[in-house]
Order: C-alpha cells, then structure tokens, then sequence
C-alpha cells in the first residue's frame, strides 16, 4: 500500500510539471508576439525594398536603433493607402500630436545591465537578420531569436580575431557596466 | 593592450570636490541625503579627503581625491564568492552587476573604502530621471558598485578610434573626475605607453601612491612636493 502511495504521489508530481511546462513554453511564445497598436507588417515594408535604417534611422549612427516618428510614417502614407483605415489610425496619433505606442519585441530587462551598441554591430558588417531573424517575412514582429547571454558569446568568441582587442570580445565590461 | 591609470597631482589639487559633481552626474550616482551619509552610507565613487598641516597661524588644507584605486593585485577579488569583481585584460578592476549578491566581503577588504554598497533602489523625481546617463546602468538594492574609470567613456573612445581606422591616442580617454578639474590635476591615460601624459608625470620624483606598503599595486599614482613654504 505504502508503495502504491508513493507511485501516485510521483505521478502527481510528474502530471503537475508537465503542466507548468508547457504553459512556460506557450508564455514564453506568447510574450515573443506582442500585440500591437497597428497592424503594421514588416513584410509588405520590405518587400518594397525599403531599407531597415530608413526606419530604423539610428542603427547605424548610435547604441538605440529607434523608431520612426509618425511623421515619418505619414511622410509616405499621406499618398500611399491613405485610406486604409490601418492608416487612418496612424494619421489620428498624427492629428493628436501623439506617438505610436509601439510594444517592444526585443530589448534587455534592466536587471541585465546590458549595454548593447547597435552602431558597433552594424559597423562590424553584422547583418539585422542575424540577430532579429527574417523580418522580412513576418506579418507581425515576433522575438525569433532569444537573446541570451550564451548566444551573444558564442557569435563573440566566433568574431574575436574581428575585434579591435580580441582579448575584451568576451570580456564581462564589453557589454555590461 | 592598454593599462589604464591615473596621475593626481596633490600640489594642484584645491578640493573644489567638482569631480565628485562630475562623478555623480556622469554615473548615474543617487543623492543619499545626511541621514545615511552620517551612518556611513555615503554614495561617492570619489571622495576628497581633507588635512590640516601645520599650527594655527600657519596652517594649510590639504586635499586628496581618493577613488578606486584598480589595483593590479586587488585586495577586494580573491573575497568575492560569486566572482563578480574581477581583473579585465586593461588593468581595470570590474564589478559586474548581474553577478553580486550584496556579501560586501569585498567593501570589507578595500583597504581604501572606495566601494559602495546599495542599501536601497534609488528613485530620481521627474525630471531628474532626464538627466541619468543611458550608457550606464542603474543599479539596484543589494549590489555593490565602485569607480568604473568610466569604462562607457573608454569604450566611446576606443570605438571612434575603430571607425577611424586608428588605435586610441594618448587622451582620447577622460574619465568625467579629470574632465571636471579646474586645475588640470588628473591625468589619465595607457601606462603601458611610456610617451603618455600619464606616464610621463607617474615617473616624478614627487610620485607615490597610496598605502604603497599593503602591496595593493595602485593603478592610481599621485604626486605631492616637499613640505610646504608660506610665501
């Protein structure tokens, strides 16, 4: 009897994991789609042959890639699909003198202490898709790759020779501080 | 490979305190008020430290601006149990955030009293928040900080040095203290490089460095004349 206990007691525990497991790992591709204000698709975007820093202006000039100011957007849309009613919603925040409150995809936690450089891996000739997967293709953007911290050593400790010190490529005060 | 250091000539040195503004503002350092500094919680990554010389009439201030000393043979890394302080390959001693756990062994071992310990989260009211420097973390409750040598300032530099196609020149690098000092007290450079500014004034005959005799090998050196004359 003491046996049979123990083998139910065991499979609970086996049963309960598995359940908090799983719904980890649909949060965790959940949390990788955030929902956003317009229903803005790269794709069409890209498809057009617009390049990533025509929007994304700062990537190669500073640490932050940034995003386009709804001027931006309306600087094409005044003519291109102003009918939309996507893009009507994106002339009200012009109207409003509002930004677009687009939800982050990507970016580190604050607890990280990260200080990531965009200029440094552009310059270094890396390419966006590298690090933020075929955005190109995505209707709505996703988190296709984690950025973890072993992901982004295992491609320093690849490049090192491509460092000005190949010594600091895996050096902790490279990218936190 | 550089070895990054730092020259401080007391004989200039008027203790104006205007590179531990510099400090403050530069790296996101909190204002912790009287109540904690007088329970010795003060938040400084530079202090300047003040001595009376000599008797009443003849007496003179004189100041010592003491920050990390990023020794080469750091008294505040064999303590830490979590390895979050540590020897980078350019002579600087790091404190890596993610890592501490707030043990304070290292704090303990400084011989120089140059780490800061995070008692509390630190809140900057609108609009201070504006001010805080986006290449610096801010930090939390429970984790150690100290003097970085303004390691988000040697990196700007080394990369501009990587777009111009060069190595970094002798002063590229100012830390905010040196940048600040009205005096032009603080020099900081390669010492590996025996042509830089700091270098050069390092092989003074007025040099010494602080506690010399602990065998902490101070990457910080200062310089100070012989004993003062009235004029």
């Amino acid at each position: 009897m003491v046996i049979r206990k123990r083998v139910w007691f065991h499979l609970a525990v086996i049963v309960i994991l598995t359940f908090l497991g799983s719904g980890f790992l649909l949060w965790s591709l959940l949390a990788g789609t955030p929902e956003q204000p317009i229903a803005f698709s790269h794709k069409v975007h890209v498809e057009k042959q617009i390049a990533c820093t025509f929007c994304h202006q700062y990537a190669d000039k500073s640490p932050q890639a940034g995003l386009p100011s709804v001027q931006l957007c309306m600087t094409c849309h005044q003519v291109i699909k102003a009918d939309s009613p996507e893009i009507q919603k994106v002339r009200a925040y012009l109207d409003q003198q509002r930004e677009i409150p687009w939800a982050r995809v990507y970016g580190f936690p604050a607890h990280a202490h990260v200080r990531f450089h965009h200029q440094r891996h552009v310059a270094a000739g890396i390419d966006c898709a590298k690090c933020h997967g075929d955005v190109g293709q995505m209707a709505v953007a996703e988190r296709a790759i984690r950025h973890t911290m072993g992901w982004c050593v295992e491609c320093h400790k690849q490049n090192r020779s491509r460092f000005a010190k190949p010594r600091l490529a895996t050096d902790c005060l490279t990218c936190h501080y | 490979m550089a070895k990054w250091g730092m020259v401080i000539d007391l004989d200039r040195c008027t203790g104006c305190e205007a590179c531990v503004i510099a400090c403050h503002a530069e790296n996101n350092l909190p204002i912790v008020g009287e109540e904690e500094s007088a329970k010795g919680r003060q938040h400084n990554w530079i202090r300047v430290e003040r001595y009376w010389e000599g008797e009443y009439p003849h007496i003179r201030a004189r100041f010592i601006p003491v920050l990390c000393q990023q020794c080469d043979h750091a008294p505040c890394e064999p303590v830490c149990p979590v390895y979050a302080t540590y020897h980078n390959p350019e002579g600087l001693n790091a404190q890596v955030y993610n890592r501490c756990i707030g043990t304070r062994f290292c704090a303990n071992n400084c011989p120089y009293t140059v780490r800061v310990f995070n008692w509390f989260d630190h809140h900057w009211e609108k609009p201070l928040d504006e001010q805080l420097n986006p290449d610096v973390s801010i930090r939390t409750r429970g984790m150690m900080e100290k003097c970085t040598f303004c390691i988000q300032r040697i990196h700007r530099a080394r990369h501009q040095a990587e777009d111009e196609g060069r190595d970094i020149r002798d002063g590229d690098v100012q830390p905010a203290c040196v940048q600040s000092c009205p005096t032009e007290a603080m020099v900081f450079g390669d010492l590996d490089d025996p042509d830089s500014r700091v270098s050069q004034r390092a092989r003074s005959r007025r040099a010494f460095r602080l506690l010399e005799e602990l065998g902490t090998e101070p990457s910080v050196i200062y310089l100070k004349g012989d004993e003062w004359v009235e004029p």
